[in-house]
């Protein structure tokens, strides 16, 4: 912080030690420091754009085509929408295949098409909770059949958490994999 | 010059009511039905929402067609928890706390020792203005000026909207109109409208821009419990405080523009950060 103080005085004299053979102000008068502080952590603080003479030559154009290769540089304002086609990803990816009221109840993908499906770890990692979002229609059937499967394969009774206003599941314990194998297996 | 002036004024009403009973028919012959293609359309467990699209130029109502709407906007979850958590931000956020006491630093007089430490059989005390003294300084007391200020996280203020939105649509609170446009500039006018369609008493208008209609303008200048309001002021603290939401149809469209993106978007992680107030 010293050190931007430092290069932040306009002029370099007023850090020159004083040496009497030179022309100086008389003492006790402080040197006029013309800016006391600037701020060099923003970009707003820096020379503004003015000859374009100094910059690259452009030229304005508004032929569509060209525009294209703009729009292909600027960010994208959605999630660009991956292949449906209903195959195999070499990242193990599945696409949603289920319509929205094929079962009573339906789960659709998050906006990065992916399914909402978490693992929330806290108290020092003691606890873990898979936690099952964006739950439409029959809640309770979901979790009745949820919790057979899983039961079924870990052989032991666990803890559901149901929110049907929220419309969420939290169940206590990492089934994670457990819950997407059984999404997958519905096509959701 | 009188008469002149009347017979031209007479005109002019004239040509106004043929033109008005020309676009009445016309509007009755071809109701609009304004329907969108969405991207997640395929993926929709609740049907879009239908809304009908009304007129204000005449008192009577007119069904001018049909507005489709995005479930997630307008049917979303009511969740009155983060309704009220928006509420209560809204009213926080701008207050400031002037309750003040004075510590035993600032309460005057108190320099000196009141008796000596020893040889009274009296308690030891260093000053009268101590908070043990009757007129002494509080300890922990408010101290001006308390400022409230916090942010909602963005997301929470997001689905603030979307649950009012359809809390209000779904309580029948929630009208989509064509256009701002009405044929009076009396407040009487808008007064009839609002008892005569079983609105109100309280009604919030929305439009897009914030230069709205003249006759609209000044009819519900002096009526306070009628107000108009931008789409970018939309909030909703305000939904709530009138009784009905009059939305015009670009209005519903633009406000669900803009949450969709915000529903969508792909660096929504840099709005979900720590607020900061010098974001440079």
């Amino acid at each position: 912080m010293a050190a931007l103080r430092l290069f932040a005085r306009t002029r370099l004299s007023t850090l020159v030690p004083y040496y009497p053979g030179e022309d100086r102000l008389p003492s006790g008068i402080s040197p006029v420091i013309d800016q006391i502080q600037k701020r060099w952590g923003t970009y707003t603080s820096s020379p503004k754009y003015t000859d374009p003479s100094e910059y690259t030559d452009y030229e304005v154009t508004k032929d569509p085509k060209e525009w294209e290769y703009v729009e292909r540089v600027l960010k994208s304002k959605v999630i660009p929408a991956p292949c449906l086609e209903n195959k195999e990803y070499p990242s193990g990816w599945k696409p949603p295949v289920a319509k929205p009221h094929d079962y009573p109840y339906y789960i659709p993908r998050t906006k990065n098409y992916m399914q909402p499906v978490y693992l929330e770890i806290f108290h020092r990692g003691l606890r873990r909770v898979t936690i099952v979002r964006k739950i439409h229609g029959d809640i309770w059937t979901l979790e009745s059949e949820l919790k057979e499967y899983i039961e079924k394969r870990v052989n032991r009774p666990i803890g559901i958490r149901t929110n049907e206003l929220l419309g969420e599941i939290k169940f206590r314990g990492d089934y994670v994999n457990l819950v997407k194998a059984w999404m997958d297996e519905r096509g959701f | 010059m009188l008469t002149l002036r009347n017979i031209v004024t007479k005109l002019q009403i004239h040509s106004k009511q043929v033109t008005y009973c020309t676009k009445a028919i016309v509007e009755q012959t071809s109701p609009t039905i304004s329907k969108r293609s969405y991207e997640d359309e395929n993926y929709f467990y609740q049907r879009p929402r239908e809304v009908w699209l009304e007129n204000i130029d005449t008192v009577e109502r007119k069904k001018l067609g049909l507005v489709f709407l995005h479930p997630d906007v307008y049917a979303a979850s009511p969740r009155i928890d983060i309704i009220q958590e928006n509420v209560r931000w809204q009213r926080m956020y701008r207050f400031v706390c002037y309750a003040h006491t004075k510590v035993r630093s600032e309460v005057r007089g108190g320099g000196r020792k009141p008796w000596p430490q020893k040889g009274q059989g009296r308690a030891r005390h260093s000053s009268i203005r101590s908070p043990l003294w009757r007129g002494g300084g509080v300890v922990h007391g408010p101290r001006s000026p308390t400022t409230h200020f916090y942010m909602l996280p963005f997301y929470t203020r997001v689905a603030g909207l979307t649950s009012t939105l359809s809390v209000k649509l779904a309580q029948d609170d929630l009208y989509i109109i064509s256009d701002l446009e009405i044929p009076s500039n009396e407040p009487s006018y808008v007064e009839e409208l609002i008892e005569k369609r079983h609105w109100g008493p309280s009604v919030l208008f929305v439009d897009t821009d914030d230069i709205m209609p003249i006759n609209i303008t000044e009819a519900t200048d002096t009526i306070k419990h009628v107000n108009l309001m931008p789409v970018y002021g939309l909030n909703v603290y305000s939904m709530l405080k009138h009784d009905t939401l009059v939305l015009t149809e670009r209005a519903a469209r633009l406000i669900e523009d803009k949450i969709l993106y915000h529903l969508h978007r792909p660096d929504s992680h840099k709005l979900m950060s720590k607020f900061k107030l010098n974001q440079q």
